[in-house]
């Protein structure tokens, strides 16, 4: 975009062009060529956002308007480090993927993040927006099966929608404010103060988010999706999501309720739930609950700690959902009633999903360093409830993503699937991602300077909070041992779950069912009164009207003598059979027709 | 620990032998009890950085020695029978369908 105006910049390139070339150029070439630009071009835009300096801009013109297309700050460049370091994975996770779409959109997905996260202002930020909702269903629809199709139109429903009221809510600004409105400041006090606008283009950004009641769309469409599929719609869209929530609604109090609500309803899915990717939805869901309780507290360090555990959920959730795209890839089957026993012929993959199952929340590991920022700045600011919640999330989503993928994937009963372990690329991309945690549990230090303040004061190796942490892990494995010991723990059967989604794709139809009923009904019942009847009778009297008239007009003209002496009956059935024969003398004829104009001259 | 021992058709693991499996169980039962054991001693023997500020309701109960423990413990147990009673796979009102309801 900024390539085509290149007057009007400041910096060099936009931050995405080297995603977007890598896009363009995925869709041309094939086979591993097009595999090649996968990797290539997220190892240039991470060079490029490497040498971007803080506070340089970009402007655009663009029909007649003048945009800030790219600001650059810590904020951006953080989420442009993080969404290029997952194109990398995600780009060598693929490369044996040969479906253009699929690598090309996958690149142009991974752009339009990038190009959200530098959004200079709210126009901007729409345009990258819609990007991300198109560019990202290919993952869905690339599957190519009725469901995936299916899924992937719902998806897209919710995500188009997304966008309408962001641009709903930027035009109800702009009208209230003028060019203000424009540009990329907190909405907080907007939105506490009950502006539409505010409110609109939070709900936008509360879609992408996966908001209570607005998040089917996640476990919907990232379960449908082609086995490398998730592992980008993983790292990109919830992530711009929380970028944009820490940009516009830092300490929207809110915010604390919605997270609060996030981090604990999924849970209770994500264990009946059959389908191990789905599963992971729900961890997910719960996850981007802790990042906007972080957002929503809106100190320095919470919204650090929020950011920071983006970067941490998009590695660990990347890398479980690789685990179990391997496992798709391999088997054919993700639902757990019919896996397990595939750590024999697939140690790597298991091994590598234990990895990111610990990358959760143990020490060490990326998940520890990054969750308990937030969990502590909770307690901290005194949100009682909200930590109690928090606590139990993290432990919930540590039994289903840490225990019960590894457990009834990996081990458990013996499905005697043998499978091959994963190719080569897929075990590479798991243990780039599997190191890249390690690292980050190992140097915190790393992860914190790249965040906007620093997290300054925060330091997680704490003697207590290791301990603490430990305990509580181990014993939810314990509690999951025992449950499982004495049999209590419930058998995975293939099963689906209800969720919200049942309001439009069940009681959707029968609204549908219902409605076609009523107006059908009513179609048939005009056109039974109209086309059946009233048409039929106007048709009949045209043809054989003047039969009906010269006999109804036979008794009158007999008493008056015009039909001459004789038997009334046989001189009303001679008229009745001339008229339809057409055999009346000209001025019998002559006389009814007089009589028709003076009736029409009198109804004039 | 027993040693497996080699079979013909498929090689047994490690992890099929059911004594190794157990004895696996137990050095996790006992790593549990270490783990409330060095609470326990570091409750004691030195000063806790509790996380909620002196003064609010939830300090106390969270310096306690093993009040993680059982927090994750109760949490795990009490959810795998909320969600059964939520699932219902098997009465009317459930949440759990069988796989073909959405084609239905």
């Amino acid at each position: 975009m900024n390539v085509l105006a290149a007057s009007g910049l400041e910096i060099g390139f936009h931050p995405a062009t080297a995603l977007l070339i890598g896009g363009l150029v995925a869709a041309v070439l094939r086979g591993r060529f097009a595999s090649m630009a996968l990797v290539i071009a997220p190892v240039f835009g991470l060079w490029y956002i490497h040498s971007l300096e803080l506070g340089a801009v970009s402007h655009l013109s663009l029909f007649g308007y003048d945009l800030l297309a790219v600001e650059v700050d810590k904020q951006a460049k953080f989420f442009g480090y993080l969404f290029h370091v997952a194109a990398l994975i995600a780009g060598i996770y693929s490369f044996h993927v040969r479906d253009p779409w699929q690598l090309s959109m996958g690149l142009l997905y991974a752009a339009s993040a990038v190009g959200v996260a530098f959004a200079g202002d709210m126009i901007s930020l729409f345009l990258w927006w819609e990007g991300l909702a198109i560019t990202s269903v290919f993952q869905i629809w690339g599957r190519k099966t009725k469901a995936a199709e299916e899924s992937g139109f719902r998806y897209l429903f919710f995500h188009i929608s997304s966008g309408l009221l962001l641009l709903c809510g930027i035009l109800f600004r702009y009208h209230g404010e003028g060019e203000s409105a424009l540009a990329m400041e907190p909405l907080t006090e907007a939105l506490e103060a009950g502006d539409v606008g505010a409110i609109l283009i939070l709900l936008a950004v509360g879609i992408k988010a996966a908001f209570p009641g607005l998040h089917t769309w996640l476990k919907d469409g990232y379960a449908e999706a082609t086995h490398t599929g998730p592992v980008w719609l993983c790292a990109f869209t919830t992530k711009c999501a929380v970028c944009m929530l820490a940009r516009l609604f830092p300490g929207a109090e809110v915010l604390i309720v919605i997270g609060a609500v996030m981090a604990v309803f999924p849970i209770f899915y994500g264990m009946m739930e059959n389908d191990l990717r789905r599963v992971l939805c729900y961890g997910k869901i719960n996850q981007i609950g802790f990042m906007v309780v972080g957002i929503g507290i809106g100190t320095d360090l919470a919204i650090d700690g929020a950011i920071a555990h983006a970067f941490s959920h998009v590695l660990y959730k990347g890398l479980l959902f690789m685990s179990m795209g391997a496992v798709l890839y391999r088997t054919g089957e993700v639902r757990s009633s019919h896996l397990g026993g595939l750590y024999k012929s697939m140690p790597w993959t298991a091994g590598f999903n234990i990895l990111g199952a610990m990358a959760v929340s143990f020490p060490l590991f990326c998940g520890f360093v990054s969750k308990s920022v937030i969990i502590t700045e909770a307690a901290q600011n005194g949100y009682m409830v909200v930590w109690l919640c928090l606590l139990f999330g993290a432990v919930g989503v540590f039994l289903q993503a840490g225990v019960k993928i590894p457990f009834f994937a990996f081990f458990g009963k013996d499905s005697g699937l043998r499978p091959k372990e994963a190719p080569v690329n897929m075990l590479l991309a798991m243990g780039v991602s599997s190191f890249i945690c390690l690292f980050i549990g190992c140097n915190p230090e790393w992860l914190y300077s790249l965040l906007p303040h620093g997290a300054a004061g925060y330091h997680p190796y704490d003697a207590t909070h290791v301990i603490t942490q430990l305990q509580v892990l181990f014993f939810a494995i314990l509690a999951f041992v025992l449950l499982r010991k004495f049999e209590k723990y419930p058998r995975e059967v293939p099963s689906v779950v209800l969720d919200i989604d049942w309001v439009y794709r069940k009681a959707g139809q029968g609204f549908m069912l219902g409605m076609g009923w009523f107006w059908n009904g009513c179609n048939g019942l005009v056109h039974r009164l109209f086309v059946g009847g009233l048409v039929k009778k106007v048709n009949t009297f045209s043809k054989a009207g003047q039969v009906h008239v010269l006999s109804f007009l036979a008794d009158p003209m007999h008493e008056i003598g015009l039909l001459g002496e004789g038997d009334k009956q046989k001189a009303k059935e001679r008229m009745t059979l001339r008229a339809r024969l057409g055999l009346h003398p000209i001025g019998l004829t002559a006389f009814v027709g007089m009589l028709f104009l003076l009736g029409f001259l009198l109804l004039a | 620990m027993p040693k497996p021992s080699k079979k013909k058709k498929e090689a047994k693991d490690w992890l099929d032998y059911p004594e190794n499996r157990s004895w696996l169980l137990r050095c996790f039962y006992w790593l549990c009890g270490l783990i409330v054991v060095v609470d326990v001693v570091f409750t004691l023997g030195w000063h806790k950085h509790a996380i909620f500020k002196e003064g609010e309701t939830l300090h106390t109960v969270e310096i306690l020695p093993a009040f993680y423990g059982i927090f994750g413990f109760v949490v795990c147990v009490g959810l795998v029978y909320l969600s059964k009673l939520l699932g219902n796979s098997t009465g009317k009102c459930g949440l759990i369908k069988e796989e073909d309801y959405w084609d239905k």
